[in-house]
């Protein structure tokens, strides 16, 4: 009789000890950040992630206690979906201006701003903007912010697969424009050698990019992450941060051209 | 005519292999005057074109690059393990100025615009000719 009480005493010990590790192991295990190829705010470049807004999270990151973390590269529709079902713990860069209203994600930011430009070819002599081009087929990468703002306006958008073969449906004449970041549509033309056939005009619209939680992370995690931004915030960080990669970019351009 | 096909088929053979030698391309490492005579190892040479060695004893070098719309460029990316991609020896350079690590060689879009860079001291370039130049390595594919 003693010996099958002190059985069951074991047994619960035994899954108490489960239990216990198991949260530990929940706890302890690193966190998931999803980002988009959307340079130069996020890209893998030459196997290592850099950019505008991969540096800003990672400081922010860091400066929050957490150091162990991995960052994954998702389309942005496949990269929210992952945020929403909990498979991802951060999401970046998020675009507040144009979700839908129904995202239910904690938000940290601006961290940046993102200012969108049509890109044309040199040679394009009509006006360049979003009303004078209204009608005419506009490209933009599937689920960018450009195409998102083509969308919003009720324009003629052509789809494209990623952002250089946007500029190059502009250089084959399949659309009169590219609709897409100045910078991320500088960086692009650049890098695959279009910089010299092609010109931009910057529109009127933009969009703050946040860094977007999981609701359901652990409120600590979030309250850390979000004490951090404010004193970085007061810091002027991103302010800085965005001056300082401007001209980085500055340079990168020119060595280039 | 078994015998004839069989030359024929020899012919064939030793004209395509010897195509990939006649387009192999050489380029010439070269150096302003103050740096000839200067001997460099593979090794040293593939770092200076990374950005990973920056100085000698003489100074700062002055990194000059084909353009990126040249033969040479192909050249010099396998020549320093990017691939013969152009668009991988941007990415990498992007990934060295944009982390702070280094800044972006010069480039020389024409032969006398490399001369003229070698004029100063401490540069060093790629030239596809020889003759009138400091040449201190050979890249060969």
């Amino acid at each position: 009789m003693l010996y099958i009480r002190s059985l069951n005493n074991l047994r619960i010990i035994f899954l108490y000890l489960i239990l216990l590790l198991s949260c530990f192991i929940v706890n302890a295990r690193e966190l998931a950040v999803g980002t988009y190829n959307s340079p130069p705010f996020s890209m893998q470049e030459d196997g290592e992630d850099i950019g505008l807004a991969t540096e800003a999270v990672q400081d922010l990151l860091r400066k929050s206690g957490i150091s162990d973390f991995t960052i994954s590269y998702y389309p942005v529709t496949r990269g929210l979906f992952e945020l929403e079902t909990s498979r991802i713990d951060i999401y970046y860069p998020y675009v507040v201006k144009f979700s839908k209203g129904n995202d239910n994600f904690v938000l940290i930011g601006p961290i940046s701003r993102y200012r969108v430009a049509l890109f044309v070819r040199k040679d394009y002599d009509k006006a360049v903007s979003l009303e004078s081009m209204r009608g005419l087929a506009l490209g933009a990468e599937r689920g960018s912010i450009g195409y998102l703002v083509l969308q919003s306006m009720n324009m003629h958008i052509e789809e494209a697969s990623q952002e250089v073969s946007c500029l190059r449906m502009v250089i084959a004449n399949r659309v009169s424009a590219c609709a897409m970041g100045v910078l991320s549509g500088m960086y692009s033309s650049a890098i695959n050698n279009l910089y010299g056939d092609l010109r931009y005009v910057e529109t009127n619209e933009y969009a703050d990019m946040y860094i977007a939680l999981r609701p359901n992370l652990p409120p600590e995690v979030i309250e850390k992450i979000r004490n951090t931004f404010a004193a970085l915030k007061r810091e002027n960080y991103f302010e800085i941060k965005q001056r300082d990669y401007e001209k980085k970019f500055a340079t990168f351009i020119k060595s280039l051209s | 005519m078994t015998l004839c096909f069989k030359k024929l088929l020899l012919f064939c053979v030793l004209f395509f292999a010897a195509m990939p030698m006649a387009y192999a391309a050489v380029l010439y490492v070269v150096v302003s005057d103050n740096l000839r005579g200067t001997s460099f190892s593979q090794t040293e040479i593939k770092r200076i074109f990374l950005g990973e060695i920056t100085s000698i004893k003489t100074g700062r070098l002055h990194l000059i690059y084909p353009s990126y719309s040249s033969d040479e460029i192909i050249t010099l990316s396998k020549f320093v393990g990017k691939e013969g991609s152009v668009r991988n020896l941007k990415s990498y350079w992007s990934k060295m100025i944009f982390t702070g690590r280094g800044n972006p060689p010069d480039t020389a879009d024409s032969e006398a615009e490399l001369k003229k860079l070698l004029s100063e001291d401490n540069a060093i370039g790629v030239s596809k000719q020889s003759a009138g130049m400091n040449v201190v390595y050979t890249i060969s594919e």
